[in-house]
C-alpha cells in the first residue's frame, strides 16, 4: 500500500514538473535573427502560430540596424538595433500567411530580407482571385516607346486647370474600368480625335488627363501612397522618382555588366514622362503586386493590401501630374 | 536505501525536465535532408548573392525532378521557361554540365516559391500537393509558366 502510495506520488510529482516545464518553455519567446540578406536574413524565416493565439518575438539585429514589418498589418516596422533585443507579442485574427520584411535598406538586397509566419486555424478559405492585369489581358513586360515618336510635356500637366473643363468629359473616361485599362497617353489621344474636347490645344487636354486621373483616387489614398512609396520604394527609385535611389548606382553597373535583359535592370525613372505616361494603371498596380521578371524588383503582393497598391499606383502619377496637396 | 531512491528521484525528475524542454524545440526544427549542389560549384554571381538566393540555386541545380515539375509566377514563360527549374538553369549538357541563369539572382517570386518548395519538402509533403500550393499561393499575382 505504502509502495502505491509512493509510486502515485512519484508520478503525480512528474507529471506536475513536465506540465510546469511545458508552460515555460510556451512562455519563452521565438528569437529572430536579423542580418543584413548576403548573411542570411532573418533567421529563422518561418514560423507557425494558431490564429488567436499569442506569438512572442524576441528580434535582435547580429549587424546594422534593420527594422521588422508585418505586411498586410497596420502595425508600425519596429527598429532593431545592433545587440539590443525588441520583444513583440503579435495575436492573428484570421488564418494565413502573413510576411515579415525589413524596410531599412542596409544592403542592395535588403528586400531579400523576408519570413513568413504561418497562421492556422479554422476559417473561411479565400479563393484565389486574378490579379486585375491577366483578367484584362494585359502585359507587364512589353517593351516602351520603341519605334514611337519622343515626346516632352512642356509643362506639368495640372488639375486644376483641367477641371475649367470637367462638364465636357464624356462620363465614359471618368470610369473606374476606363481608368484602370488606360494609360494617359492613350486617354489624351482618345480625347484628341473623339470628344467635345477635341478643339483644346495639347496643353490643356493634358491638364483634362490629370483631372481625369485625380478623379480615380483620393487626397487621402495619394497621401497613403506617398508614405508607401518613401518607405518602401524611395531607396531604389529615388525620393524623387528619378531612378537614382541609393543603390542605383550598383544595378546599373549590374545590368551593364550582365548586358540581360531579363536580368538586374536599373530602377525605373518615373520622371520620364514617356515612360509613366504610357503606363496603364493595371499594369503598374501589376509591377508592384509581381514585382520585376528578374529585374530586382521585388513583388509587394505579399506585403501591400488591394487597396494599397492603388494608392501607390495613384502616387506613382503625382510624379507628371500636379496634385495639389501632394506634391504642391 | 532511502537515501538511494532520493537520488534516483532526483536524476528522473531532471530527465523529464530536459525531456520536456528539448522536445519541443526539436520538433520545431525541421530535420528532413535536402539534396544541394555544393556552393563551390555554383558561379561566382550566386557565391555573392544573399543566402536565400544561394540556397535555391544550389536546390535547384541538385533536384530538377522536383523542380521541373513545379510552375514560376514571375512571367517568365514569355522568355521560353516551363518551370521554376528554368529559372536557375539554363541547360545541361550530355556530360552533365550545368549552364545556370542568372534570372533568379534578380527575381523575386522565383526564389521565394523555391524557398516554398524546400520548405514543403521537409515538412514532407509530396511534389503534387507543393505545386497545388504554389498555383494557390502565387496566381494571385502573376500567370503559370506551365500549362
Amino acid at each position: 500500500m505504502k509502495m502505491r502510495r509512493s509510486i502515485f506520488l512519484t508520478l503525480a510529482c512528474f507529471a506536475l514538473i513536465g506540465l510546469i516545464a511545458a508552460w515555460v518553455f510556451s512562455r519563452q519567446p521565438i528569437t529572430i535573427h536579423a542580418r543584413i540578406a548576403e548573411d542570411g536574413g532573418f533567421m529563422p524565416d518561418n514560423i507557425k502560430v494558431r490564429a488567436g493565439e499569442s506569438l512572442r518575438l524576441r528580434l535582435i539585429s547580429d549587424d546594422v540596424d534593420h527594422t521588422f514589418a508585418i505586411g498586410q498589418n497596420s502595425m508600425e516596422p519596429v527598429l532593431l538595433k545592433p545587440g539590443e533585443p525588441v520583444y513583440l507579442t503579435l495575436t492573428f485574427a484570421k488564418p494565413g500567411t502573413y510576411i515579415f520584411y525589413t524596410t531599412m535598406p542596409s544592403s542592395l538586397n535588403y528586400w531579400r530580407m523576408r519570413g513568413t509566419i504561418e497562421v492556422t486555424g479554422d476559417g473561411e478559405v479565400q479563393v484565389a482571385q486574378l490579379p486585375l492585369y491577366v483578367k484584362l489581358g494585359l502585359e507587364l513586360d512589353e517593351e516602351h516607346g520603341e519605334g514611337e515618336e519622343h515626346f516632352e510635356l512642356a509643362r506639368q500637366p495640372s488639375v486644376s486647370s483641367g477641371e475649367a473643363f470637367a462638364d465636357q468629359i464624356p462620363a465614359m473616361y471618368l470610369a473606374r474600368d476606363y481608368y484602370v485599362a488606360h494609360s494617359p497617353m492613350e486617354t489624351f489621344e482618345e480625347l484628341r480625335v473623339a470628344s467635345a474636347l477635341q478643339s483644346l490645344s495639347n496643353e490643356q487636354l493634358w491638364n483634362v488627363v490629370a483631372y481625369i486621373w485625380l478623379q480615380n483616387s483620393t487626397s487621402t489614398a495619394l497621401l497613403e501612397g506617398r508614405r508607401l512609396y518613401q518607405v518602401n520604394c524611395a531607396a531604389c527609385h529615388g525620393e524623387n522618382s528619378a531612378g537614382d535611389g541609393q543603390f542605383a548606382d550598383e544595378m546599373k553597373a549590374i545590368a551593364e555588366q550582365n548586358q540581360d535583359k531579363h536580368g538586374i535592370q536599373p530602377p525605373t525613372d518615373f520622371t520620364d514622362a514617356e515612360h509613366l505616361l504610357e503606363e496603364k494603371p493595371a499594369v503598374l498596380q501589376g509591377l508592384i503586386l509581381r514585382g520585376g521578371m528578374g529585374t530586382g524588383m521585388p513583388m509587394w503582393g505579399t506585403i501591400f493590401t488591394d487597396e494599397q497598391t492603388w494608392d501607390l499606383v495613384a502616387y506613382l502619377y503625382s510624379f507628371q501630374f500636379e496634385y495639389q496637396g501632394v506634391n504642391q | 536505501m532511502k537515501h538511494i531512491s532520493y537520488r534516483k528521484l532526483i536524476f528522473i525528475i531532471l530527465a523529464i525536465i530536459l525531456l520536456a524542454v528539448s522536445l519541443p524545440a526539436c520538433s520545431s526544427q525541421n530535420s528532413a535532408h535536402l539534396n544541394m549542389m555544393p556552393l563551390d560549384k555554383m558561379p561566382v554571381e550566386v557565391q555573392s548573392a544573399p543566402v536565400t538566393v544561394q540556397t535555391a540555386y544550389q536546390f535547384a541545380a541538385a533536384n530538377p525532378d522536383v523542380m521541373k515539375q513545379v510552375p514560376c509566377y514571375c512571367g517568365c514563360g514569355n522568355i521560353g521557361h516551363t518551370s521554376n527549374y528554368s529559372c536557375y538553369v539554363s541547360g545541361v549538357d550530355d556530360k552533365d554540365n550545368i549552364t545556370f541563369d542568372n534570372h533568379a539572382l534578380g527575381c523575386s517570386i522565383c526564389v521565394d516559391i523555391t524557398q516554398d518548395v524546400m520548405r514543403l519538402l521537409k515538412e514532407g509533403k509530396t511534389v503534387p500537393e507543393i505545386k497545388t500550393y504554389v498555383d494557390a499561393t502565387y496566381s494571385k499575382y502573376g500567370t503559370s509558366n506551365m500549362p
